[in-house]
């Protein structure tokens, strides 16, 4: 039965394609060669394309980030703020963000009601004493998981669609992270790996920690990054 | 005075966005299942004799949508309509929905918008009950340069204004640079939705569109290579360029 109603679907899936195929005549749309006319139209169509776009990410366009991480939990915002004004970091430019070295990354969030994570992380022991403020735990609105192999334990990054910066300092269960991510797209030379952001559930679930941030974040398993600063040299620079 | 009560009813099913319990599982499965990873935003349901419709908007990535789910007394949901607009502004009358329907779908949307502060930039042909602005996007490229607009957001409607109006179809793998390239929404009743999207082709195999990651704004979000990869085997891909005049 479901294999038949799955058959059907493809089916009306497929015939919706031929539909389009075998739309109604075309008027006045050919395959005719383009004429320098034609041509010298498209040219000056893609010009004003380009003049006209906005920088992705930059301060130019409206993004999803709008510097309220209270998503993430317990004092996410304060943190963030507290963490900017000590390393003098604010919202960055398109000149920043042009020079700084972006990539895609499977963007998730962990919390301390994870089952795999128990309150000291599992992982702990990779960053206890790393956090920019002594605190012997993870910080909400500062602290990510990143892969060390990518990104070098320490590193500043900038997460665009949070308008936050982090700081890379737990590697998360590396074992357990190596199994579930087995297979799973790190968007190759181009990409980040996995970067799992730090939420203090408090009151919510695991699964209503991580519905809510990809809400908040408007994808699963997607999004871009920043490296800033590579290693911790801009922490020991800017304190 | 169907009309307001329709609305009326609609907006007694208004919830916050996100999930509510108020949705059927049965309607709660079918959307997600027919948009895996994406962002799901309930916008309310609509009661029209014994059917009752469901309307959400979707959006995945650079691309955003509205999905429409009818439910019957069978209990048995299917999705009578998706993507990137549900609305035709050059014929209102083409739309295959009850224009009762129609006009509570875009309150609802208008609603919707309103809550969320959406702030599209203000174009030639945005409509305030629109999640999607792509066709405006590509009218604010083409309208000052060609006198020509696409006035529409659906994917389906922008695709028939092409093939029906003075362009001249070019091949997807190697379109001029100012070609519109599009790929329509493809969707079958049980699922999956796959979104469609549209934008200008630029120099060097770049690709220029409204994205939905950025309200809408016009980004470079696409290479040539990286828009086959995404959307040539579930919805097709097709290149258009204007043309300066009617062939003889």
């Amino acid at each position: 039965m479901k294999v038949t109603a799955a058959l059907l679907g493809l089916l009306l899936l497929v015939q919706g394609c031929d539909e389009e195929e075998n739309g109604e005549a075309e008027a006045a749309s050919g395959s005719a060669q383009a004429s320098k006319s034609d041509l010298l139209l498209g040219q000056t169509i893609a010009n004003r394309a380009a003049t006209n776009a906005l920088i992705a990410g930059s301060g130019d366009i409206q993004t999803r980030g709008n510097g309220n991480l209270s998503m993430l939990g317990g004092n996410a915002n304060e943190n963030q703020q507290v963490f900017r004004q000590r390393f003098g970091l604010t919202d960055p430019t398109s000149d920043q963000l042009a020079n700084w070295q972006q990539y895609n990354a499977r963007l998730t969030e962990y919390s301390n009601k994870d089952a795999d994570w128990p309150f000291p992380t599992a992982a702990s022991s990779n960053w206890l004493g790393s956090t920019w403020n002594g605190d012997p735990l993870a910080v909400e609105g500062t602290t990510v998981a990143v892969d060390f192999s990518r990104i070098p334990r320490g590193s500043l990054i900038y997460i665009p669609s949070l308008n936050m910066y982090a700081e890379g300092n737990d590697t998360g269960a590396t074992d357990l992270w190596a199994q579930s991510d087995s297979g799973l797209s790190d968007y190759g030379t181009n990409g980040a790996g996995r970067i799992d952001v730090y939420n203090l559930a408090r009151g919510r679930s695991s699964g209503q920690v991580q519905n809510n941030f990809e809400s908040w974040v408007g994808n699963k398993e997607f999004g871009q990054i920043y490296i800033v600063s590579r290693g911790t040299g801009w922490k020991n620079g800017m304190q | 005075m169907i009309f307001c009560l329709l609305v009326v009813v609609g907006l007694l099913f208004f919830e916050e966005p996100g999930w509510t319990q108020d949705l059927p599982p049965t309607v709660r499965r079918l959307i997600a299942q027919a948009n895996p990873n994406a962002k799901i935003e309930y916008c309310g349901a609509i009661s029209m004799k014994a059917l009752e419709y469901y309307l959400f908007a979707v959006t995945h990535e650079e691309v955003a949508g509205v999905v429409l789910v009818r439910n019957g007394p069978e209990s048995h949901p299917t999705i009578v309509d998706a993507d990137t607009s549900l609305f035709s502004h050059r014929d209102p009358n083409v739309s295959s929905l009850p224009e009762p329907v129609t006009a509570a779908i875009g309150k609802l949307l208008e609603r919707r918008n309103a809550k969320s502060q959406v702030q599209s930039p203000p174009g030639p042909t945005w409509h305030s009950q629109e999640v999607s602005s792509i066709g405006d996007g590509i009218d604010r490229i083409i309208s000052p340069i060609s006198g020509f607009k696409l006035d529409s957001e659906s994917t389906r409607e922008i695709m028939h204004i092409l093939r029906t109006t003075n362009t001249l179809s070019v091949e997807p793998a190697n379109p001029p640079p100012g070609s519109i390239i599009i790929s329509p929404t493809r969707f079958s009743p049980s699922g999956p939705v796959f979104f469609g999207h549209a934008g200008i082709v630029g120099l060097q195999g770049s690709i220029y569109s409204a994205d939905a990651r950025y309200g809408g704004a016009w980004v470079q979000n696409f290479t040539l290579a990286s828009w086959l990869k995404r959307f040539s085997v579930s919805n097709g891909t097709y290149v258009f360029l204007l043309r300066t005049r009617r062939p003889s």
